[in-house]
């Protein structure tokens, strides 16, 4: 699979060293350098700097081609931004997006995007724990 | 101090709580001293989803019932006052502008004993009454009695 | 009108300015107490602390209830986030976002916020419409109705000048025009205009044809050739 991921934080390092490990195609767009740091050493994908909500950027990293995109920043607002733009712009299949807000996550379900707010998704994991 | 105040205009903000009747009896006394006039406001705070001059029977008829409450207690220290409702997006600004408007030369108002967080806090509305009052303003808190809160 | 517009910053305190002057009904949402301050001590009291892309903070305004709703923050994805929950959550009939990077325009247009104002490009036009070196300038673009608003200066070397508007260009690509020219007062154009060094045309195109117009009339005129 050919991935893009939007940010360079710790989820998008691990995600994008656990999708590299497997194989696949990764492309991590970050807009500071130092991010990068927090990829592991193996990691053997592709890293770019820069806005993954312009679109010239996005077409870059290879849009085109990809077979997934996923925008996992701190701001939501880039977030959906940017998924927005490979749904509809660039037409990649699979397209989620980290979005905090738990109810603006469920505001861009409502607009097709897949949207996880991960306050929801640990407070249902806790709660599941609970009632085992 | 209070002596040398001139005072014509009392605007006494009600807010339908413990703290009134003291507050009524304060500005009356000042009132009197220099045979001014006094003014009980009520501010009904409407929300934004709807038009400012909506027409809320509910918290009006709430509202005119405390500033009668208001005129009552003043007519037992002998005093006649005008009250008057205003109806505003946030009581501390509209508190404000009538002072302004009507050119009040002191604003006396009242608060309860509450804590919030374990810190005692004023509120929103007295703290911009205190912040933006161009006149004389007297500040009454009730005394922090356990179960005092309003 | 109830109109809200997100964001205290410039574009937003006169805008606000603008619409109270007229009568309406304003709220600003704005976070920094600075910005709400200086708003509120013209405006009095107008504003909201919140950011317009919240829902909390949306319902507290009562965004469902508003006639225009009015994005002007200097981040483009946040005006696009505050622009879509106005259009599609809360239905405002009008919504409108400043843009801040140009590149944006159609993005924007493709996720379903046609009415945007690209700021960049009003202050580049607005500035090339001063000055005469340029002989295209576009003055503004009626989205819903499909015209561009383009001034035409006619200069020595283009092939207008000395011509009747019927042997150019412009009769096939214009659909309307004004001429301004010095020490007359502003006339229609037809067919049958003649024009001169110096005249200035107000022309009404249809987008499709507003890069053939550019082609004709030449774009930057430089000093010499």
């Amino acid at each position: 699979m050919n991935v893009v991921i939007m940010g360079s934080g710790r989820v998008a390092s691990e995600l994008a060293t656990l999708l590299d490990e497997e194989g696949h195609k990764v492309t991590v767009v970050g807009i500071q350098p130092a991010g990068f740091d927090n990829l592991r050493p193996s990691f053997g994908g592709r890293t770019i700097v820069g806005d993954a909500t312009d679109e010239g950027l996005l077409q870059k990293a290879g849009l085109r081609s990809a077979d997934a995109f996923i925008a996992l920043t701190r701001d939501d607002n880039r977030n959906a931004m940017a998924a927005q733009i490979a749904k509809h712009v660039f037409g990649v299949r699979k397209v989620m997006c980290r979005i905090y807000d738990p109810l603006r996550e469920e505001f861009y379900k409502t607009l097709g995007l897949e949207a996880i707010s991960p306050i929801m998704v640990f407070a249902r994991l806790v709660k599941g724990r609970l009632e085992e | 101090m209070l002596r040398r105040m001139e005072i014509e205009k009392v605007l006494v903000p009600v807010s339908g709580n413990c703290v009134d009747g003291e507050v009524i009896r304060l500005a009356c006394e000042f009132a009197q001293k220099s045979g001014a006039s006094v003014c009980a406001v009520y501010v009904i705070e409407v929300e934004r989803s709807l038009p400012l001059d909506a027409s809320l029977e509910q918290k009006t008829a709430e509202a005119e019932e405390i500033v009668s409450r208001a005129q009552e207690l003043a007519l037992e220290y002998g005093y006649h006052i005008d009250t008057g409702l205003l109806q505003a997006r946030e009581a501390g600004p509209a508190i404000i502008h009538e002072a302004v408007e009507g050119r009040a030369d002191l604003i006396v108002l009242g608060v309860g004993y509450r804590r919030r967080l374990g810190v005692f806090d004023m509120g929103n509305t007295t703290s911009h009454v205190l912040k933006e009052a161009p006149c004389h303003v007297v500040l009454y808190r009730e005394p922090a009695a356990p179960g005092s809160a309003e | 009108m109830y109109v809200i517009i997100v964001g205290g910053g410039e574009v937003g305190y006169y805008l606000a300015r603008e619409f109270a002057d007229g009568g309406h009904e304003v709220l600003v949402i704005e976070p920094e107490s600075k910005q709400r301050e200086r708003i509120e001590g013209e405006l009095g009291d107008i504003t909201l602390c919140g950011e317009g892309c919240r829902i909390q903070c949306l319902d507290e305004a009562g965004v469902s209830r508003a006639d225009v709703f009015v994005a002007a923050t200097d981040i483009d994805e946040d005006n696009l986030a505050a622009c879509q929950l106005a259009k599609l959550k809360y239905k405002v009939p009008r919504v409108v976002a400043k843009l801040n990077n140009p590149r944006n325009r159609n993005i924007f247009s493709k996720l379903g916020i046609e009415h945007t104002a690209d700021v960049a490009a009003l202050v580049l036009e607005n500035l090339k419409a001063r000055i005469p070196a340029f002989s295209f300038v576009h003055l503004l673009s009626l989205e819903d109705v499909d015209l561009e608003v383009i001034q035409v200066s006619v200069t020595g070397d283009s092939r207008l000048s000395d011509r009747m508007v019927a042997e150019t260009p412009l009769s096939l690509l214009v659909q309307s025009a004004c001429l301004v020219r010095a020490g007359s007062p502003p006339q229609v154009v037809d067919d049958t205009t003649r024009l001169a060094v110096g005249d200035r045309l107000i022309c009404m195109v249809s987008q499709d044809k507003t890069d053939e117009l550019r082609t004709v009339v030449g774009g930057v005129v430089g000093p010499q050739d």
